[in-house]
């Protein structure tokens, strides 16, 4: 499974005393979370497209009398140029890519970024210089590129050609537990905006700017979560209209000042449209189901699994489609489903291969790995990047569709108390500890075994004991000197509890 | 007739002056020979280079240069600046090679010769090519010294005379040549330092706090 966005730093602030506060404090773990540790611009510098006007909605909005504790402060990076090439497509490529292309015969923009890549992406002028592919090289004929590749020598992947200026960092747990660390551009990130405002227009409902409610809603629910509020700049609107908001609210108690806060805030904000994954979504369900009145258009998933009955549940309870997104940190949206019918790959340069095992391509139906070249990010172009996700291709009047996508099924461990904690905030605690890899598993009767890959000297116990803070149950502890594979998507995470169950 | 501008220094093998594709020339070992056995004084700063190349053409085949290739070969050779010099001693060089009777005999030579508009045209040519695509790596009696700087100038003086290495095919003489150039060696060791440099920035781009406060994020991964 792949944490929420941005997990390993997603972290900070506002600990209760039931919950290792002091993990954020100065010599802590997790300290360099503190609440504003990472917040350093000037908002004029964060939306640098917005009026005065604009900039004081955010300022209001973050002083919301109920307003959870904010724990960063970022904005968009837009300036006009960044604002006139997304409205013109520049970044999102439109129009160049509704030809999908098969396993066989990518799109013609695939041979363009080989050869491209063989010229400025130092991986491949090394390849060139190594005499083992070049500039004409078919794609089926590259190397895979593994997660472990962008971990071990990230510079290699990033193309000599861009400049740095604006390079911002984003972060990824991933599947071998070291985190890694993606350089994104302002465009990508606003792009992802663009592409939700069309999938859930495409899905039916309508979001436009509406001055009264928050625009979107970026939810999480963990111990520890960067919240801020932010201005879309970038949200298609009429001239002169204000700037639509938007917030990252984290659903855990200790996130709030006061009880009742959360519901308070979350009835008066009332956000349009609510970004999330399985378990945060799971949580604001029974919120609605407890009388918290929410109108969202439409809800957006990402990161984890959603099975049929979520996505009933949220037509059933808000009368909103649910669109489910699939990407990843490093790639960026592979596809969406809009409904139970699959994950389309969505319209922009993404090509989707799935092999075997060794590589080879699957014919369509059969299962394989899912594996993405795509070159929206100009920091990080990709090449045949291994997901560790597995599907079937179909191809059909919506274009190339991912069946049965599976690999990011949501994990949760019960502590002493008897409350389920995602796995999310072990992941936050062991990455912090230094382990490299590891395996974190629950058995049936509650028992937690760790199996560690330590990177320091004293990581592993220093991870043990950490976990044994955060569950409140001893943890038998297993090192060794290497992941239990060395490449694919290994188990970071696993229970026998029934998942099912919202209460353990 | 081209200017005087240096080839860009892309490491590849040099552009054919010849029109049409490579043909097979004479073994690489002919033209290493012939190297070898360059008498010094061809050399010598007092050589006109461009009565030279003059003399030679009307020798080959009656080509008589007219006023304007005079002017542009004097304004190319000329010895007063170490790049004049520098070139002369290439185009004396290319000069001495297709003076060599074993090379103009092969059937591939005569081709080529014949595609550049005769054995004068095909001098003319490969003087005014060799100098540019090895312009800036050596002074004139370095190209005879060693081994590796004589395997380096025939292998620039047959892929702009539009032929290959008999025994090589295209993509073998541009393998043998990226191994011998001192240009493409160049090249890889610019890329290098290059790479280096932006892993430098890259990491120092992401430590800064800018980066770290990242972006508002509408998506979850």
């Amino acid at each position: 499974m792949r944490a929420t966005d941005g997990d390993a730093r997603d972290a900070a602030g506002a600990g209760s005393a039931d919950r290792a506060p002091d993990l954020t404090a100065p010599d802590g773990l997790l300290a360099e979370y503190a609440p504003m540790g990472a917040a350093t611009l000037a908002d004029a510098e964060r939306w640098p497209s917005l009026r005065a006007s604009d900039l004081a909605r955010v300022a209001q909005a973050r002083a919301h009398p109920a307003a959870p504790v904010w724990v960063h402060e970022t904005g968009d990076r837009l300036d006009e140029a960044d604002l006139r090439a997304l409205g013109g497509g520049e970044s999102a490529t439109a129009g160049q890519t509704r030809r999908t292309g098969t396993q066989d015969d990518p799109p013609a923009w695939v041979a363009d970024l080989v050869a491209r890549a063989h010229a400025v992406v130092p991986r491949y002028r090394r390849a060139v210089r190594a005499g083992t592919s070049g500039p004409s090289t078919p794609l089926a004929d590259l190397p895979r590129v593994t997660r472990a590749d962008l971990v071990a020598d990230l510079a290699a992947h990033v193309p000599v050609d861009v400049p740095l200026d604006r390079v911002l960092e984003g972060t990824s747990s991933g599947s071998t537990g070291a985190a890694l660390r993606v350089p994104l551009h302002p465009r990508t990130v606003a792009s992802d905006l663009l592409l939700l405002h069309g999938l859930v227009t495409a899905a039916g409902a309508r979001w436009g700017a509406d001055a009264d409610r928050l625009g979107l809603l970026n939810l999480v629910d963990q111990r520890t979560a960067f919240t801020y509020v932010s201005a879309m700049s970038a949200f298609p609107r009429p001239a002169g209209t204000p700037v639509p908001l938007m917030a990252r609210a984290n659903l855990d108690p200790s996130a709030w000042r006061a009880p009742g806060d959360r519901e308070r805030w979350l009835a008066d904000v009332d956000p349009q449209v609510v970004s999330t994954s399985a378990l945060p979504l799971l949580h604001l369900l029974e919120l609605a189901a407890a009388g918290l009145d929410l109108h969202p258009v439409a809800v957006v998933n990402g990161a984890t699994h959603v099975t049929p009955a979520v996505r009933a549940a949220v037509r059933a309870t808000w009368d909103a489609p649910l669109v489910d997104l699939y990407g990843l940190r490093e790639t960026g949206p592979v596809a969406a489903a809009p409904d139970d019918g699959g994950h389309v790959v969505v319209d922009r340069r993404v090509h989707v291969e799935v092999l075997d095992a060794d590589g080879v391509p699957v014919p369509d139906g059969v299962r394989g790995e899912v594996v993405v070249t795509v070159d929206e990010n100009p920091y990080l172009p990709l090449l045949r990047y291994r997901t560790g996700d597995h599907a079937a291709l179909r191809r059909d009047a919506r274009g190339t569709v991912l069946v049965g996508l599976e690999g990011r099924a949501p994990v949760r461990f019960a502590d002493a108390g008897g409350r389920w904690r995602p796995s999310v905030d072990a992941t936050q605690v062991l990455q912090a500890a230094g382990l490299l890899a590891w395996h974190l598993h629950q058995a049936a009767d509650g028992t937690v075994r760790l199996v560690a890959v330590p990177g320091p000297a004293g990581a592993a116990d220093e991870a043990a004991r950490a976990v044994r803070d955060w569950l409140g149950r001893p943890v038998e502890l297993e090192v060794r000197d290497r992941p239990e594979r060395a490449d694919g998507k290994p188990h970071r995470f696993t229970t026998d509890l029934d998942a099912a169950t919202r209460r353990p | 007739m081209s200017d005087v501008t240096p080839d860009e220094p892309t490491g590849r093998l040099p552009s054919s002056a010849v029109p049409g594709g490579r043909t097979d020339g004479p073994p690489l070992a002919v033209l290493l020979h012939r190297l070898t056995s360059c008498p010094a004084d061809l050399l010598d700063p007092h050589v006109h280079a461009t009565a030279a190349v003059a003399d030679l053409a009307v020798a080959l085949d009656g080509t008589v240069l007219d006023p304007a290739w005079l002017r542009h070969l004097d304004e190319r050779l000329a010895a007063g600046t170490p790049e004049g010099r520098d070139t002369a001693a290439l185009a004396l060089l290319a000069s001495w090679l297709v003076a060599d009777p074993a090379l103009r005999g092969v059937p591939g030579a005569q081709d080529a010769a014949a595609r550049a508009g005769g054995t004068g045209g095909w001098l003319l040519r490969v003087v005014d090519a060799l100098p540019r695509a090895l312009a800036g790596l050596r002074t004139g009696p370095a190209w005879l010294a060693q081994d590796g700087p004589r395997e380096e100038l025939a292998r620039a003086f047959l892929a702009v005379a539009g032929l290959r290495p008999a025994g090589e095919d295209d993509d073998l003489a541009a393998d043998a040549w990226a191994a011998v150039s001192t240009a493409h060696q160049r090249v890889l060791t610019a890329q290098m330092a290059q790479e280096q440099e932006r892993a430098r920035e890259l990491a120092a781009r992401l430590a800064e706090q800018r980066a770290k406060e990242a972006a508002a994020q509408y998506a979850s991964y």
